[in-house]
């Protein structure tokens, strides 16, 4: 084989353009156009492995560069709804540009490490799968249990005069927490199992769902907000330590493998267990962990599909990819982790450059003028999408996603009861479950 | 401590506190842009290094059959072997087995694979090498199966032809399976399976060896039977398969078959088959007095027919349920008591008697006619004298007993009246009394011809041959 | 992480789960976390409070706090020894993320509290620039009698979300011992409520391996918390005091975190590979199974985390001297880190060293390490036959 096949680097660094430009758009996720590719695909052929690179690119662009609308926007998404926390207050101090960087290193030290267990990848993944392949079930719901049961109440100590008084103060968080989860089950078995969304739009069945989670409860919030956005500095000098840096892409890291490697829990999840695993603790650490858990999980997803003698197929990009392509030899995986390294690169190039316009562009604006705006960008990818159904059901879910600000509870149970139906069905119980609540 | 008045991350007076009392920021735990560039440049070194390394690799790393198990599910391999059974046409997809040899028992080393809109000219036969990726189902308790979707996951190296004969494949055991053969043989027998036809090749010394034809090939590529008839010479060119541990040709096309010449087969009457006609083809014709439904030894499938030709002292013929099934609708309703047959058979003994075996696949010749035994009007002469007699009688139903059957449904045990009050036991197996649209009830009038036996501990009943031979009168 | 790790020593519940999708085997999970959700989500609120001090965040007085913890702790010096006086102190929340701050420093040298005031911070302990209060407002010194026994020996900050409560414990020979929250690692990290939920787990269940699997996953719990700072009150209500831990590593350490959850995956899948034989083949390595448990620890585990170890150990040496000065004393306290687990808190950096740090004998901390070790070697032995 010659340098013939240099040019599907070049698909992929088409594909971080595609993916770059669409991640400044709040609410999008490259798996809405994942499918919209494919049917593309199927109009106007084109080499499967370019559209497979392309996908790549588009995927590293959206771990990478993604991060800008989180943090200079405020509109987050199931990934990233842990940095948007630290990421905002580092832009209110006037660091936006320094946490949009630093979480971008973070998802380099995140490629790094893919990189280096690249060649080790084919035999520990094929050992780990066989191993653990008839304990999923029982690790999934462990998984939720625990989740479910770390929760610690976030009170500002109960003032109550009764021991029932001050446990009743404690519980409100955590029994929020409860109920969120509960809502977002029953949710979960109407919408997965009785899309709402018309059928011609049912790909994105799901998008209005996390939208309404995730950005929209946050984006209403900074709109009560009265503060105006500092002027940023944009500088060369980033004043976090490495140390920081390290821990947060190593937990990071391997929470987000975990989570690529797990059905049905994502990158949140798993960083969440990453973190409680390795005490992270401080800002630096969140950010840097959330993004490179975020690398790890969408492209770490689409990796282990290309893995030899793995072939695992893991979240939505490698189920509709492989509709088209499916990676062969270990020749096709040296070029994906090679197209996956450059393209990682390239993403961080535009990140700093975007970054910098951002930076610009939104100093000295209202943070209310700024998320209205993104609200109106919001509603109308949602509508554009899912119609108005779409919109009917981001409400909804808008009306769930505000309970976790409110009583100071985990954003994390959404998703944990969004999910908990695909488990019910992985173990067989779905279909009981649902003839009880009338909707099989 | 005093660093610097102003942030340098955020602009604004510190006031000589560090870190920063309005960001944190803290410059003494600082880095610049040049790590992130470092980063980068290692990135982009190791990530053209593992280029080199993709041009470098081109090779498939096939896995081994017998290593693939149940936590494979799902997933894509490669598999590299021989093609050993195969082609099986569906509608839209074609299955063969491919076999590795990575394990002794060739179970384990076997898999099927399901491939799905085949290209013309793509599709193996056995003996043919293939090198195949597709998507595992290994799921636990069920047989492992690869499905391919795209030719150019399918490559194929035509086998090379050995010539050979029949005796040569039984004598030399294990040595020809999975080649590609060129043979030649007689057409001595046909046995009809769900899915395939299994016919017989004998050759001038005896030995015999299966051909396998797939109904998918008849159906779905060829679109018209084979017309293989009993006696032909054949050349086959095809693999050589083999099922559970007997070698089998597996017929992939009808080019692969050309007959060559027909014997010609004896015509014999009935009564005169003998020893030395054991194990020859012949004719044989006459009037069918009785036909016979024989039981299977598990359900209520019915195994065989037995007809009697003439009387029912010669030797019966005995016609397979599946080769029935092969028959036409029209010949199948011809072929009753009455009706004047002739047909190819093989002469065989079974229990001490001689009997004529219908090979096929000749369609036998089937003249409709009328044929009724004598009828038996005082059911109290009808003893154990009678026995092995044909008697037709009519009478009213006055009893329905059920015989247990163990988990099957029961048999039956009427009791007929005649005129004069004398009775009869009327012995129905399950096997024909569930086939029976209308089984008769209590009080009816029934007419039923079938022969004097005994049958369930009871020493004297009449047992119908067929469900035909039970007929409501009123 | 800990208590599955022990229920995958069960055969009968790891192939309980493949074959019979039974969740027994997560007993082990749940009762593992259960002595820290009990402490922390019902014994914390149900706490006696003989003392409430709340200040107001707009007008904090300083010297009124330090008087009223000071009273307490003289007060506690005349009653009898083993009784305890039990004080809570709460935060003062000022905005979504602004607190104003202030410390408790139990001084044993001059014999009284310090209650120093300090500016608004955020959660994360950045303090808001020009809030500190002025010198008259900012200190409060109140005297107490009895001589003082705090194994802390620095200031305790109060910020974000819940504060601290402290224990004053009367001492047989008359001293007064500070206790940090002491509803923590009493009841809720004893061996003795530990067996009554084993026990209640055999009767309702009438199969012996659910109460061991409970009794294992809640053991462990208490056996990693001795070995951080603090101990557990093991055989309450019988005993009555914490014991000491035996300081052997520090629950924000990220090294031994790590270590631990990556030492139980490798026993989680150690005990998977092994169990799985059982139910099928085609789910088992038998090269990981020939190697044996210790040949495989000592290459999973032990070599790769002393590789790690030393790079972590040489990184701490390099940069012991470098630490960013805090502005403001450092924050502290188990119930600040426990309360925000998953949240993010500062980095417990220890400027100050203690004079009198009474860490358990060499030989102690030692047989701490044996006894854990000989845990595992019986859970490797016997666990195949349960």
């Amino acid at each position: 084989m010659g340098m013939e096949t240099f040019v599907y680097i070049f698909y992929g660094l088409l594909g971080v353009l595609i993916g770059s430009a669409l991640s400044i758009l709040p609410s999008l996720h490259p798996l809405n156009f994942a499918g919209i590719g494919v049917f593309l695909y199927l109009m106007f052929p084109i080499d499967p492995l370019a559209l497979m690179m392309i996908f790549m690119g588009m995927l590293v662009a959206y771990s990478i560069v993604g991060t800008v609308t989180t943090t200079f926007m405020g509109a987050p998404d199931d990934s990233t709804m842990y940095m948007v926390f630290p990421n905002q207050k580092y832009l209110m101090y006037g660091r936006g540009y320094e946490a949009s960087v630093v979480t971008g290193i973070g998802a380099l030290g995140a490629v790094l490490m893919l990189l280096m267990i690249a060649p080790v990848a084919g035999i520990v993944f094929p050992i780990f799968r066989k191993i653990t392949t008839p304990h999923y079930n029982w690790v999934l719901i462990g998984i939720v249990i625990y989740l479910l049961q770390s929760e610690w109440p976030k009170d500002w100590g109960s003032r109550a005069k009764t021991k029932l008084g001050r446990l009743k103060d404690g519980w409100s968080s955590l029994s929020a927490g409860w109920f969120v989860f509960f809502l977002s089950m029953m949710l979960g078995f109407i919408v997965l199992n009785t899309p709402i969304v018309p059928a011609d739009r049912a790909f994105q069945n799901i998008m209005p769902v996390f939208v309404g989670f995730f950005a929209v409860p946050w984006v209403l919030t900074n709109m009560i907000s009265r503060a105006e956005i500092p002027p940023q500095t944009v500088s060369n000098r980033f004043f976090v330590s490495k140390k920081d840096m390290l821990r947060g892409t190593t937990a990071g890291f391997f929470g987000g493998t975990f989570a690529a490697y797990e059905p049905i829990i994502t990158a949140g999840v798993g960083g969440v267990l990453a973190g409680h695993s390795m005490s992270t603790q401080g800002d630096t650490q969140f950010m840097v962990s959330g993004s490179a858990g975020r690398l790890a999980y969408y492209v770490g997803a689409f990796f282990l599909l290309w893995v030899p003698l793995l072939h695992l197929t893991r979240g939505g990009m490698a189920w509709t990819s492989s509709l088209v392509y499916q990676p062969r030899t270990e020749s096709d995986y040296w070029l994906l982790v090679s197209a996956i390294a450059i393209a990682a690169v390239f993403s961080f190039l535009i990140l700093v450059f975007v970054s910098r316009i951002v930076a610009k562009l939104v100093a000295g604006k209202s943070f209310k003028k700024v998320s209205i705006a993104v609200l109106l960008v919001v509603l109308t990818m949602v509508f554009g999408f899912a119609g108005l159904e779409g919109l009917a059901m981001m409400t909804i879910c808008t009306g769930i996603g505000l309970i976790p600000p409110m009583f100071r509870t985990r954003r994390l149970n959404m998703l944990l009861g969004f999910f908990f139906p695909v488990f019910l069905n992985m173990i067989g119980m779905r279909g009981d479950v649902l003839r009880v609540l009338g909707v099989y | 401590m005093t660093e610097e008045k102003r942030c340098p991350a955020c602009g604004k007076p510190t006031a000589g506190y560090v870190p920063c009392p309005h960001c944190g920021a803290d410059p003494r735990t600082s880095f610049t842009i040049k790590f992130a560039a470092v980063i980068c440049v290692i990135i982009l070194g190791v990530g053209i290094a593992f280029y080199f390394l993709h041009v470098a690799t081109s090779e498939v790393i096939p896995t081994p059959i017998s290593s693939i198990d149940s936590w494979l599910d799902y997933s894509y391999v490669w598999i590299d072997g021989v093609v050993s059974a195969g082609p099986q046409y569906g509608i839209g997809s074609v299955s063969f087995d491919v076999y590795d040899a990575s394990a002794q028992n060739i179970d384990q080393a076997t898999i099927s694979v399901e491939y799905y809109d085949p290209a013309e000219n793509t599709i193996p036969a056995v003996g043919d090498h293939v090198l195949a990726f597709g998507q595992l189902r290994a799921p636990v308790g069920v047989d492992k199966e690869l499905r391919i979707s795209f030719p150019s996951d399918l490559q194929i190296t035509r086998a090379q032809l050995v010539q050979t004969t029949i005796s040569d494949i039984v004598s030399t055991g294990s040595s020809l399976w999975f080649k590609r053969v060129a043979l030649n043989g007689t057409v001595t027998g046909l046995r009809p399976l769900a899915s395939a036809k299994i016919y017989t090749l004998s050759d001038s010394e005896g030995n015999e060896l299966q051909l396998y034809v797939h109904n998918g090939l008849e159906t779905y590529v060829e679109k018209r039977p084979i017309g293989l008839k009993v006696l032909d010479n054949v050349t086959v060119t095809t693999g050589l398969s083999q099922y559970a541990g007997v070698p089998q040709l597996y017929l992939s096309d009808f080019d692969e078959l050309d007959v060559t010449s027909s014997e010609n087969v004896q015509e014999v009457p009935i009564q005169s088959l003998n020893e030395n006609l054991v194990g020859d083809i012949v004719k044989v014709g006459g009037k069918i007095v009785f036909v016979e439904a024989v039981g299977g030894s598990t359900g209520l499938e019915m195994s065989e027919r037995l007809l009697s030709l003439d009387n029912r002292y010669n030797p019966s013929v005995t016609i397979s349920d599946g080769l029935f099934k092969l028959l036409s609708d029209e010949n199948q309703a011809l072929l009753k008591r009455g009706a004047t047959i002739g047909l190819v058979g093989k002469v065989q003994t079974y229990r001490g008697a001689y009997r004529l075996e219908w090979v096929g696949p000749q369609v036998p010749d089937l003249t409709p006619g009328e044929y009724e035994p004598p009828s038996v009007e005082n059911f109290s002469t009808i003893t154990d004298n009678l026995k092995d007699e044909l008697v037709t009688i009519t009478g009213r139903v006055v009893d329905n007993l059920n015989i247990t059957a163990g988990q099957l449904p029961s048999h039956r045990l009427l009791t007929l009246q005649d005129n004069f009050g004398g009775s009869v036991r009327v012995y129905i197996p399950n096997f024909l009394y569930e086939r029976m649209q209308n089984p008769p009830l209590t009080g009816q009038t029934v007419k039923v011809v079938g022969k004097v036996t005994s049958a369930s501990g009871y020493p004297v009943v009449v047992q119908p041959g067929v469900m035909e031979d039970v007929q409501r009168v009123s | 992480m800990m208590g599955i790790t022990v229920a995958t020593f069960f055969k009968s519940l790891i192939t309980g789960a493949i074959l019979n999708d039974s969740w027994i085997i997560l007993l082990g999970g749940v009762f593992g976390l259960l002595p820290d959700t009990l402490d922390f989500k019902f014994l914390v609120y149900v706490e006696k409070q003989d003392v409430v001090i709340d200040p107001d965040p707009y007008d904090v007085k300083p010297q009124e706090i330090s008087d009223k913890i000071a009273g307490e702790i003289s007060k506690v010096g005349t009653l009898k020894p083993g009784e305890m006086r039990r004080l809570q102190l709460h935060t003062m929340k000022l905005g979504p993320d602004l607190w104003q701050s202030y410390s408790i420093f139990f001084n044993k040298a001059k014999n009284q509290v310090e209650v120093k005031v300090g500016p608004h911070v955020t959660m994360s302990g950045i303090p808001a620039f020009g809030t500190e209060p002025p010198a008259d407002k900012a200190m409060g010194v109140a005297k107490f009698t009895p001589k003082l026994k705090d194994t802390y020996g620095r200031p305790t900050e109060v910020k974000g979300f819940g504060g601290p409560s402290f224990g004053f414990l009367k001492k047989k020979d008359g001293s007064v011992e500070v206790i940090f929250i002491p509803f923590h690692r009493r009841a809720g990290h004893s061996l003795t409520v530990g067996i009554v939920f084993a026990l209640l787990g055999y009767l309702i269940s009438q199969n012996w391996v659910v109460g061991a699997v409970i009794f294992a996953g809640w053991f462990m719990h208490i056996v990693l918390d001795t070995f951080g700072h603090m101990g557990n009150n093991l055989f309450w209500p019988i005993t009555k005091q914490r014991t000491s831990g035996l300081y052997l590593v520090s629950a924000s350490n990220p090294y031994w975190n790590a270590f631990t959850v990556y030492s139980c995956i490798a026993i989680v899948l150690w005990n998977m590979n092994l169990y799985n034989a059982s139910v099928s083949p085609a789910y088992t390595l038998p090269t990981i199974t020939a190697l044996g448990p210790a040949l495989y620890l000592f290459l999973v585990v032990a070599i790769p985390w002393a590789i790690i170890g030393a790079i972590y150990y040489w990184y701490r040496q390099k940069t012991k001297g470098v630490r960013p000065f805090e502005l403001f004393a450092p924050s502290t306290g188990a119930v600040g880190l426990a309360a925000t687990e998953g949240m993010g808190v500062q980095e417990q950096e220890h400027y100050y060293e203690i004079e009198e740090k009474p860490k358990p004998s060499l030989l102690l901390r030692i047989l701490g390490v044996v006894v854990l070790v000989a845990i595992f070697v019986i859970f490797f032995i016997f666990g195949p036959s349960w």
